[in-house]
């Protein structure tokens, strides 16, 4: 077994590289460089030849593009890209079927790859100088020629010795968090979390963590039975622990708490959580300790995009974003128009409010807005707003107590086009009665009520069957989507522990039928970091309480 | 649909593949790609081009001219690069030709590649006029992939195939494999030399 320890050379180093050029001062740094974005030390773009003729650069010519950040390598459709940490080059290629066992088993091959699969063959391992002669001829130790895919490199001498020096610590060690017999990780909770939310969360992963260990004794405590070669795997299984990470005070005290956890227990990832309004500390403790933080309940995700946490949705701003992408260009849009939109100062209604003014940037549209404060009574406000301006559109980002508060069948109100509502922020749908019924919108993030993916009523079965009530639903939903989804990415890397193979088999799971059923379909890619990418907006069907249509299709709206 | 495969020169060796073409791990040359004659039926889907517009299949692949189409993703680590930079290339190999042609890249991942993300990613093959890049709803994309015989589910296990046709009543000359520009180019000018 590799060792487990602290955080290696690799996590140091790339830190030192993902802070920018400037910090890149070492041999391995500039072949990080090479390798992840395909350029050169100057900042001149890596140039390449594939196919004999075709010519890639920069980002194309990068080897990350094929083998992947991890250097695993990717089996993609038509294409195999072997890996190519320092291991597997600097050492002769071993004929192992748990190194094999994607591309034999679990991938989707072309014939000639199936065969190649089924035929693999030994070659002698690499030394700095024939590595070379494969990155500029083409030539591998044994005297074959590579794929005509891979491409030849017209690489300086001292390019070449850092791109070398990067390849022989790449996946050199296994990530923290990963014991001979343990694998560790945490689920962090935000403070305030609603203690019921936590509960119901946390009676999922322990049922889930439970039945996963038992598995796992079981195969552990038969050696030589072997069904589905099970034997073949045994080097890669661990137990799981799930450590609980609770946060307390401002979030400005997070960070050292985060790595104060993170110094007594290092974890190989961070399942789950619940957030309320300011997830940023988490966010950024992920992605500076090349932590891959899958999936948290949140509804503000973090400031930026990331190579290591993935969110299930964009979340309320992406219900704004939808809306803005819909009074542009939806069925009802309004080429030109008033929209007046609402919402109470604070962390969920500053970031509504933003992306849509964002998303309604540059569009022929007039749009006023209203913030009410925290403790402020909104009805008196609001009222007042609507009656000077007349808008045609009148979006209320508030939640249900605020809205118990207005009579939007009464007079202010009456000659509003659209009344529209965010599904985020009243957690469920609304109850609406008498005449304004029909003009209220709502942008719905979700599967629409049945037509939600077959999985949903699955796991609903699950969570009855262990006695959990589902009264948490979504977060419990989602919970195990994180659990399952990394127990099948764990079976995919098959004992190779390396954060970057984790994320990229997560990335690639994702589509795979989980779906727990919240969001009509979840989907992920290389460099893609939410998974529900949309959101409807829909109405309330004629005669039919709490029952809703579509307005129109799914909106997908540009990253404004 | 593959019933009405007219198998024509399936995996047969092409006219100007040498050695050179067929290198690959075994030693022996093969070919690099394969060839099939199959008639496709376009389905009738609005998609959505670069700027937003929407755009009938029919009519962006029907009308008169040539038509090369391949189905890509913009976050596509490996296929997707060689695929594009092949039309790029036939672009400038086509010379003057390219008048008479039309190059669709359709994205298959939709929800991620947005117009905007399309634009980006064009901008990176020095597209010209003559070169569109579509998406869409997924379902439609789904059933233009189906259509064409292209659908593997997950959009990582898509194949590198490139799809060529002279004139709108034609069956598709259906390329399996990876090609250089100057083949795809190759493939176009004896097609539309045949007689």
């Amino acid at each position: 077994m590799r060792g487990a320890g602290s955080a290696g050379t690799l996590t140091a180093l790339a830190l030192l590289v993902g802070a920018g050029p400037a910090v890149a001062t070492s041999a391995a740094g500039d072949g990080a460089r090479i390798y992840r974005d395909g350029l050169l030390p100057s900042g001149a773009p890596v140039s390449a030849t594939t196919l004999g003729e075709i010519r890639v650069a920069g980002a194309q010519a990068s080897c990350a593009s094929c083998h992947r950040r991890s250097g695993y390598g990717s089996t993609e459709g038509g294409l195999y890209a072997p890996p190519v940490t320092g291991p597997s080059l600097f050492g002769p290629r071993r004929l192992d079927r748990a190194e094999l066992f994607s591309r034999l088993f679990q991938d989707v091959l072309p014939k000639r790859l199936y065969s190649e699969a089924r035929d693999p063959r030994v070659r002698p391992a690499y030394t700095a100088a024939s590595l070379e002669l494969a990155l500029r001829e083409g030539l591998d130790p044994s005297g074959r020629r590579l794929d005509p895919i891979m491409p030849r490199y017209a690489l300086p001498a001292p390019e070449m010795a850092s791109l070398v020096s990067y390849l022989k610590l790449l996946g050199a060690r296994d990530a923290p968090g990963v014991g001979s017999e343990t694998i560790h990780f945490a689920t962090i909770f935000a403070p305030a979390v609603d203690p019921r939310r936590r509960r119901a969360v946390e009676a999922v992963l322990d049922a889930f963590v439970e039945r996963k260990n038992q598995d796992t004794r079981d195969l552990l405590a038969r050696p030589g039975s072997s069904p589905l070669h099970h034997d073949d795997f045994r080097d890669s299984y661990r137990l799981w622990q799930v450590h609980r990470w609770q946060l307390d005070g401002a979030p400005g005290t997070w960070r050292a708490q985060l790595d104060a956890h993170y110094r007594r227990r290092p974890v190989f990832a961070v399942l789950g959580g619940l957030g309320t309004d300011e997830w940023g500390p988490v966010h950024r403790f992920c992605e500076q300790t090349e932590l891959p933080c899958l999936f948290p309940n949140v509804e503000l995700p973090g400031p930026d995009a990331g190579a290591y946490t993935l969110y299930l949705s964009r979340g309320l701003p992406g219900e704004a974003a939808a809306l803005a992408a819909y009074l542009r260009a939806g069925p009802e849009a309004l080429p030109a128009g008033r929209v007046t939109q609402v919402f109470r100062r604070g962390p969920r209604g500053e970031a509504l409010a933003g992306a849509l003014r964002a998303g309604l940037e540059g569009a022929a549209v007039e749009l006023a807005e209203l913030a009410i404060g925290p403790r402020a009574p909104a009805g008196p406000e609001i009222a007042a707003a609507v009656t000077s301006r007349r808008p045609e559109v009148l979006v209320l980002w508030l939640e249900g107590p605020d809205l118990d508060g207005l009579d939007l069948g009464s007079e202010p109100y009456a000659g509003i086009g659209r009344i529209v509502l965010a599904h985020g922020l009243l957690g469920e749908l609304p109850e609406i009665d008498g005449p304004a019924r029909d003009r209220i919108r709502l942008t719905y993030p979700r599967a629409l009520p049945g037509h939600e993916p077959a999985r949903l009523y699955r796991l609903r079965a699950w969570l009855r069957s262990r006695g959990l009530p589902a009264d948490e639903e979504a977060a419990q939903l989602h919970t195990h989507f994180a659990l399952t989804v990394t127990d099948h990415a764990l079976h995919h890397i098959v004992g190779r522990f390396s954060r970057d193979f984790f994320v990229e088999s997560v990335e690639h799971e994702t589509e795979n039928e989980l779906n727990p059923g919240v969001f009509p379909r979840l989907s992920l890619g290389p460099g893609q970091r939410y998974a529900s990418k949309g959101s409807y907006v829909v109405r309330f069907v004629e005669g039919e309480a709490r029952a809703i249509e579509p307005v129109g299709g799914w909106i997908v709206p540009e990253n404004r | 649909m593959l019933a009405a495969a007219l198998a024509l020169g399936c995996g047969a060796p092409l006219q100007g593949e040498t050695s050179q073409a067929g290198h690959q791990h075994t030693a022996a040359a093969e070919p690099r790609f394969s060839r099939s004659l199959v008639a496709y039926q376009v389905p009738a889907v609005d998609l959505v081009d670069m700027d937003g517009r929407r755009v009938g299949l029919e009519a962006a692949l029907g009308g008169p001219g040539a038509v090369m189409l391949q189905f890509i993703f913009t976050t596509c680590p490996g296929v997707c690069p060689v695929l594009s930079a092949a039309f790029s290339a036939a672009q400038e190999e086509l010379g003057p030709e390219l008048e008479r042609v039309r190059l669709v890249s359709i994205s298959i991942d939709p929800e991620h590649d947005t117009p905007q993300r399309l634009r980006a990613y064009a901008a990176r093959y020095g597209v010209t006029p003559s070169w569109r890049f579509l998406t869409g709803s997924l379902d439609d994309v789904v059933r233009v992939q189906k259509a064409f015989d292209a659908y593997r589910g997950n959009k990582m296990r898509h194949l590198p195939t490139t799809y060529l046709r002279v004139a709108p009543d034609d069956p598709w000359l259906r390329l399996d494999g990876f090609t250089t520009g100057r083949e795809l180019v190759a493939e176009y000018r004896r097609l539309a030399a045949a007689p």
